[in-house]
């Protein structure tokens, strides 16, 4: 009887929520995946049952097929090194040094500005003949580049800008997990003879284990979602060379309105997100030592 | 544990050690034979932890030098000087299992596999960790981490081992029964220990030497033996016994001692205070305390604090006037100018002779 209260209580507590969590998310997802089995309402002519068309068409697409590519470069890119300078900056700043806060404030400034301030920024560094590098370029008497404007160098400029912003907020994860490393547990180690090296593979990167873990998932998530910055720097071009998965999802449903596509791309794209979660959780099950 | 490393001496010469304006050890001179059991100890904040850190090499000094055996680590890391160390918080990985935790010297040290694991074994042997070594330091009780510790720190068997007031996280039954394994530790590998400690009992009944020390300065190094029946200065006198000497003004004794009583205080023990109607010291009660085997009976006497010690079920009541006297070779004279102790009995002598 009691329990039974409790539990009713629990529930109507837990209700304003899940309605919102409901509408808002759940509700559009489900949607969205019903969309993905219909053809694009146009006009007067209603959408259409289709089956698994849709899917057909996205597996015949060679765009679908470039941007996944270019997602994928992107993720590879983009991931590894932004979590490997964000442990570099982070076991620097953690350090005893003067001006340790100026410091940390600088390298957590590009965190705080919003992606199109951002890529507002880097145009200034990009542009050709005007911006930073060409005029630093024409200085050491090299010629103009187009690093944006070029098929082969365009994604590569947008992967730098989305390390430089993402490095920052990682660092911040970083830095508070140093911090609660015990300083005995170093001092104990350079007791028993170990060196820096030793010490930062045997005991500080292990115990940062579970803060990579949350900062790897969280990069994972960004790189299939943070595309603000493509729409100043390149807007997918030069011909989808610099297009990305979310980007192209925007194109096919916002600007073609063809929104049954847009849907399938969308459930594609949740597909992926969902098992690179779920097999990061898996991979670092076993080596993530939870305090 | 068989042919184990003898143990090495420690000098500390001329050790200062100051952060920013403060000045936390001034000066220090300290002796530790090879193979002692030394216990530094003294209030919180004197600088305990500081002169085992500085002979650890986990903090640089300001001034002086230090040696280990006859070489001078001064300037060497932690890894260099040949010593273990047990922290407080015992400072085991967590994410290491027990076995892992004990070997990680051996292992940065390069030992081969069939060194390691036959070492552990016999860590395991002599420390009774065997069923834990396949388990994680969080699963383990205060007193088992304890010896994972005390592990960790013999197996490399290193000459010297140092302790930070190790058993300071574990109830009073636990730490009676450490302090003796410890003990038995040190005696059957023969390393050199020094040991901190706030607690004088873990520092009288466990070490060979104890170094007392006060406000960044060592007040006296003996033994606690020495340490009980002839304290140095007046602040050992006062630290040392529970409850610890009585310290009374020599002034407070007036004529008796003529002008030599400026700037002295007179020091014994609760326990060498005798009932004696004769005695000369007049006292009245303030209260009194049974203790079971005896009695502690808090006093006045010429306007000071008095503590003392009769045996059994004294039966006193507050507002009582008792008359005591002290043996003479139980009186401790203090010169306050000069903090030392003086041995001229001939001062002492008045105070043994009622004069009235
Ligand atoms: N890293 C430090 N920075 C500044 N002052 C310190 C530091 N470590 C210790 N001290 C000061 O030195 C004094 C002695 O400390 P410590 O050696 O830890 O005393 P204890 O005898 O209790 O172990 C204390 O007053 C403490 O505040
Ligand atoms: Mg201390």
């Amino acid at each position: 009887m009691l329990r039974t209260r409790g539990w009713i209580e629990a529930w109507l507590l837990l209700v304003p929520g899940f309605v919102f969590l409901i509408a808002f998310t759940h509700v559009p997802a489900l949607v969205t995946i019903w969309n993905s089995f219909f053809t694009t309402p146009r006009g007067r002519r209603p959408a259409r049952w289709a089956g698994l068309e849709n899917y057909e068409t996205l597996l015949s697409d060679p765009t679908f097929w470039k941007v996944l590519k270019n997602n994928a470069l992107y993720a590879a890119g983009t991931i590894p090194l932004s979590i490997g300078i964000a442990l570099v900056m982070a076991l620097w700043v953690n350090r005893q040094l003067a001006g340790r806060g100026l410091v940390r404030m600088a390298y957590f400034t590009p965190t705080v500005l919003p992606m199109i301030a951002v890529a507002n920024i880097w145009m200034f560094f990009y542009t050709p003949g005007f911006g930073l590098i060409d005029q630093i370029g024409a200085a050491l008497g090299l010629g103009q580049t187009n690093i944006l404007g070029s098929a082969d160098t365009a994604l590569w400029g947008v992967m730098v800008v989305t390390i430089w912003k993402e490095a920052g907020f990682f660092m911040i994860f970083y830095l508070a997990a140093l911090q609660t490393i015990p300083p005995s547990l170093v001092e104990a180690a350079r007791i028993e003879g170990a060196g820096g090296w030793t010490i930062f593979r045997r005991i500080t990167l292990p115990l940062l284990m579970p803060t990579t873990l949350f900062v790897s998932i969280n990069a994972v998530v960004n790189s299939f979602r943070m595309v603000d910055h493509i729409f100043i720097l390149t807007g997918g071009g030069p011909d989808n060379a610099s297009s990305l998965l979310l980007f192209y999802i925007y194109e096919v449903a916002f600007r073609f309105w063809d929104t049954a596509y847009g849907a399938t791309l969308t459930v594609v794209l949740l597909a992926f997100l969902m098992i690179l979660a779920i097999g990061q959780f898996v991979l670092f099950d076993r080596r993530v030592h939870y305090r | 544990m068989t042919g184990v490393s003898k143990g090495q001496a420690i000098r500390l010469e001329g050790v200062s050690k100051r952060w920013g304006e403060t000045l936390t050890l001034d000066a220090i001179d300290l002796e530790i034979p090879a193979g002692s059991f030394t216990a530094i100890l003294g209030p919180s904040g004197c600088g305990k932890s500081t002169t085992l850190r500085i002979i650890a090499g986990l903090e640089a000094v300001s001034a002086g030098r230090v040696f280990v055996g006859d070489r001078d680590v001064t300037q060497q890391g932690p890894g260099q000087r040949g010593l273990s160390m047990v922290f407080q918080s015992y400072a085991l990985f967590p994410h290491l299992t027990v076995a892992e935790n004990i070997v990680f010297g051996l292992k940065v040290a390069r030992l081969p596999r069939r060194e390691r694991l036959k070492r552990l074994a016999e860590v395991a042997e002599l420390l009774e960790l065997a069923p834990f070594l396949n388990r994680k330091p969080a699963a383990l009780s205060g007193g088992q981490q304890q010896r994972v510790a005390l592990g960790r720190a013999v197996i490399s068997q290193r000459p010297v081992c140092l302790m930070d007031e190790p058993l300071s996280n574990l109830d009073a039954r636990l730490r009676d029964e450490m302090r003796r394994e410890i003990r038995r530790l040190q005696q059957a590998l023969g390393f050199t220990m020094v040991y901190v400690t706030h607690d004088q009992t873990e520092a009288i009944t466990m070490a060979d030497q104890v170094v007392l020390m006060n406000k960044g300065r060592i007040e006296q190094v003996a033994s606690p033996r020495d340490l009980y029946l002839r304290p140095a200065t007046c602040f050992v006198a006062g630290f040392i016994g529970t409850p610890p000497m009585n310290l009374l003004n020599g002034a407070a004794f007036g004529s008796r001692f003529g002008p030599a009583a400026e700037g002295v205080r007179i020091g014994f023990r609760p326990e060498a205070l005798r009932q004696d109607p004769m005695g000369w010291i007049d006292a009245s009660v303030i209260g009194s305390e049974f203790l079971g085997s005896d009695t502690l009976v808090e006093l006045r006497c010429a306007g000071e604090g008095l503590l003392a010690k009769l045996p059994g079920n004294a039966g006193v009541a507050p507002g009582q006037t008792l008359r005591f006297s002290v043996q003479p070779q139980d009186i401790h004279v203090f010169d306050l100018r000069t903090n030392t102790r003086l041995e001229d009995a001939s001062f002492a002598l008045p105070l043994t002779k009622v004069t009235r």
